[in-house]
């Protein structure tokens, strides 16, 4: 569970920032003012956790965000689509996802797999298209370790 | 929707009673479901005399009315070990408690929560549970830390003023007080708590604020006010849990607690009917 880092790149009118660690009151959103971007790209994978505080402030900050910027959420972790279902304004309505995580899990072993659902591979619009099997690394066939109707409900939007 | 029937409870249930407990149930104070919502659960909590809402289609259903059954017989025995209570109420003592607790530690300030964090991790880590499982416990007990140094201390008794901004640099606990977050874990389930020492949650209060994440939105309900906490915290310790234990003895003590199951797919964790015991005493 590491301390909550953030990295933000600029070229031209396109923002690039990536998260990691624990999102919490702590967090600090400040230097990472979002005025004036055209696109901006919240890469999310290294986000290991998100408490209450750290949704606030999450909202708060992606609220300002210019209403005309393009907003790409990648790599989203079950923690980032979680709070995303939850919570309304967590994904702004100028805001997409473009790639987010899908837990895997065996029954046999116990053994846990984060797969990568990419828009226009494993998803298209509200329609999901999950791999044919997943397998731990001993060879057992895994579950899709969600219930569907909850964990892709953003997207219906 | 009416209070549901308490009558012949003793003879439909009482044979799950374990032998140290039975006869010191007081069924009057237990209401038994068969599988409902959150917001039910919180209703039957708020409306009726019960203290214990447990539900039949939890898989924990047994286990938590032995849990209510303790209560009854011994009020203090959540107090001084919650961790048996919760996971093993027929054999409630020291030594169980010391058995189940896997990582305890003791704060006074809200700068040592990362580090708490960091050692709460550490400990579940040889649990070899899901990497998903414990960041969920993660954020429960972050979340537990959080109410205890910034509201415990600083709300009154109606819990209607909120306590000291949460960013905050560093928030101590006031009159030389301390609180003390405690994992615990057997085959099923671990057990995740924390007790404080000013004894001020108002549980109505708490459980009309969760009750509301269910039945509105969960962003309706957070506090943008930049004062007090966000308002969600407790709402998604219940919403994780399987069961959740509150016991305030005024101005003295408050003892949060939640159980998750372990060995159990997440999906199985989400569809699990969830149980809610509550005291309050002086």
């Amino acid at each position: 569970m590491g301390q909550f880092t953030a990295e933000k790149n600029q070229a031209g009118d396109e923002l690039v920032i990536r998260l990691a660690g624990h999102i919490d009151e702590d967090a600090t959103f400040n230097d990472l003012g979002l005025a004036g971007a055209g696109k901006i790209t919240l890469e999310l994978e290294g986000v290991s956790a998100i408490n209450s505080c750290g949704i606030r402030e999450w909202i708060k900050w992606v609220r300002t965000a210019p209403e005309t910027a393009k907003i790409v959420y990648k790599k989203c972790p079950k923690v980032i689509v979680d709070q995303i279902n939850m919570v309304a304004g967590f994904l702004p309505s100028n805001a997409k996802v473009e790639s987010f995580f899908v837990p895997y899990y065996s029954d046999a072993s116990g053994a846990e797999k984060m797969i990568l659902f990419t828009e226009g591979k494993e998803f298209n619009g509200p329609e999901v298209h999950a791999p044919a099997e997943v397998k731990d690394d001993s060879g057992e066939v895994m579950e899709m370790d969600v219930i569907e109707t909850k964990y892709f409900k953003f997207l219906q939007k | 929707m009416g209070a549901p029937k308490l009558i012949d409870m003793e003879t439909l249930y009482g044979n799950l009673i374990l032998e140290p407990l039975r006869g010191s149930v007081n069924w009057q104070r237990i209401c038994v479901v068969e599988s409902e919502i959150p917001s039910e659960v919180f209703r039957l909590a708020l409306n009726y005399d019960s203290a214990h809402v447990v539900q039949t289609k939890n898989p924990y259903f047994a286990n938590d009315l032995n849990t209510a059954a303790l209560f009854a017989k011994d009020k203090d025995a959540f107090s001084r070990a919650p961790l048996s209570a919760i996971l093993a109420p027929d054999r409630c003592d020291e030594k169980s408690e010391t058995e189940l607790k896997i990582f305890e530690q003791t704060f006074t300030s809200s700068i040592e929560k990362p580090q708490i964090l960091i050692n709460a991790e550490s400990a579940l880590n040889g649990l070899s549970i899901a990497g998903s499982l414990i960041a969920d416990i993660i954020v429960i007990v972050d979340e537990m830390i959080t109410n205890a140094v910034y509201n415990a201390p600083f709300v009154d008794l109606q819990n209607t003023n909120s306590g000291p901004r949460h960013r905050q640099n560093e928030v101590h606990m006031p009159s030389g007080k301390s609180a003390r977050i405690f994992i615990g874990a057997d085959k099923d389930r671990i057990a995740i708590g924390c007790k404080d020492l000013y004894g001020t949650l108002n549980v109505n209060k708490l459980f009309a604020r969760i009750k509301n994440c269910y039945d509105t939105s969960v962003g309706d309900n957070i506090n943008f006010s930049g004062a007090g906490g966000a308002g969600i915290g407790s709402y998604m310790i219940f919403n994780s849990s399987a069961s959740y234990f509150a016991e305030v003895k005024i101005e003295t003590h408050t003892i949060v607690c939640c159980t998750v199951p372990i060995r159990m797919s997440s999906r199985g964790r989400q569809k699990i009917v969830k149980n809610l015991h509550f005291s309050t005493y002086k």
